[in-house]
């Protein structure tokens, strides 16, 4: 936390990882998450009353081809699901690939309760192989939260 | 650490008051007045870290959910021992401070304060959590709440400040006589009143110089 806060943008912010397990967004506390076959895996939920910054993004998969990563949050309107926030990621196989915070956008993750056009602001991701929404790839994501 | 503070100064925690001077408190609706007879720091440590989880015997603080008050242990005094605290929560938990009678402390008509981690970024020597404990069974009681959607293990807060000894003054009242030099009961009572009462002319003419504390809201 003392670097984040250190630097101007993060002034008043505190780091945390990831605090919800994969499986569709079943809670299961802190830790790694990893991707069901549902898709729209919960990776970081806002509390009430807050946003974030991601500063960074882990993945790791052992499975045989390249996985296609599409982070966001939920739309509010069901259709569509997903509001995709950053370009699609690779993940190779056996490889721990990332991103920080330099290499992605600064988007901050917040809650817009409108019903229609909002979003719940919270990180999802989709992992897909071969087209096909894949399980058994690790997330771990790590943010800066405004309180 | 040399000077003396005022109760709620922004800075780093200080002394509110130097051994032999007097400090008028309120208390149980009253101002009782006191001499400092002892002073001593309460340095940032282990054994001043409550963890309320553990503190409730739960495994946890469960997802936007509550411990509920709770005495603090090491937060206890006797008669003639006063604490001088700021605190902090250690997790991403907010601490709810109540005095004794279950009245809220930091509160309003329509609100009451919490202390998050935060706090500390825009408060950085956490001055608005200054907190005073006076006297036996006089307690302070601690509640959690956890802001996050996930549980929590552990609710850690963290106590440091001051601890005071204290000596209540008996003003003396020799001098207050009749115009026969009886003593005036009728005056040296109503003397006694406005000193309760917090009555600054009375308190500067029979204590003298003092610190107004106050160590419980209204």
């Amino acid at each position: 936390m003392s670097y984040l806060i250190t630097q101007g943008r993060y002034a008043g912010m505190m780091a945390k990882s990831n605090n919800r397990s994969g499986a569709a967004g079943v809670a299961d506390g802190p830790g790694i998450v990893t991707t069901s076959a549902v898709g729209a895996d919960l990776v970081h939920q806002i509390p009430v009353g807050r946003s974030f910054y991601i500063t960074k993004i882990m993945w790791y998969h052992a499975l045989a081809g390249n996985v296609l990563l599409t982070f966001g949050t939920l739309s509010n309107a069901l259709v569509p699901a997903m509001v995709q926030m950053f370009p699609v990621q690779v993940a190779l196989p056996n490889v721990v690939g990332g991103r920080v915070e330099e290499e992605l956008e600064g988007v901050e993750f917040m809650l817009n309760s409108n019903l229609l056009v909002g979003w719940n602001g919270n990180l999802i991701v989709t992992a897909t192989l071969a087209g096909v929404i894949s399980a058994a790839v690790q997330i771990g994501c790590e943010v800066a939260e405004k309180l | 650490m040399s000077e003396v503070a005022n109760i709620y100064d922004n800075g780093p925690i200080s002394l509110i008051a130097r051994i032999k001077d007097t400090i008028s408190v309120l208390t149980a609706k009253k101002w009782a007045h006191y001499q400092v007879n002892y002073a001593e720091p309460w340095p940032r440590s282990s054994p001043l870290m409550v963890d309320l989880v553990a503190a409730a015997g739960v495994t946890t603080i469960v997802a936007n959910g509550t411990i509920a008050k709770r005495l603090v242990p090491i937060l206890q005094v006797t008669d003639g021992e006063m604490l001088h605290l700021r605190f902090l929560p250690l997790d991403d938990v907010e601490g709810v401070v109540w005095e004794q009678s279950g009245t809220g402390k930091f509160n309003s008509r329509n609100t009451h304060a919490r202390v998050n981690m935060a706090t500390g970024l825009h408060d950085p020597y956490l001055a608005t959590t200054t907190v005073f404990v006076m006297g036996y069974q006089r307690d302070m009681n601690l509640e959690a709440r956890n802001p996050n959607p996930v549980a929590l293990n552990q609710a850690r807060f963290q106590f440091w400040g001051f601890r005071y000894g204290l000596d209540e003054i008996s003003p003396d009242l020799s001098s207050v006589v009749t115009q026969g030099g009886q003593p005036d009961k009728k005056k040296q009572e109503d003397i006694i009143r406005q000193l309760a009462a917090g009555d600054k002319a009375t308190v500067a003419q029979y204590i003298g110089p003092t610190t107004w504390l106050p160590a419980e809201g209204r």
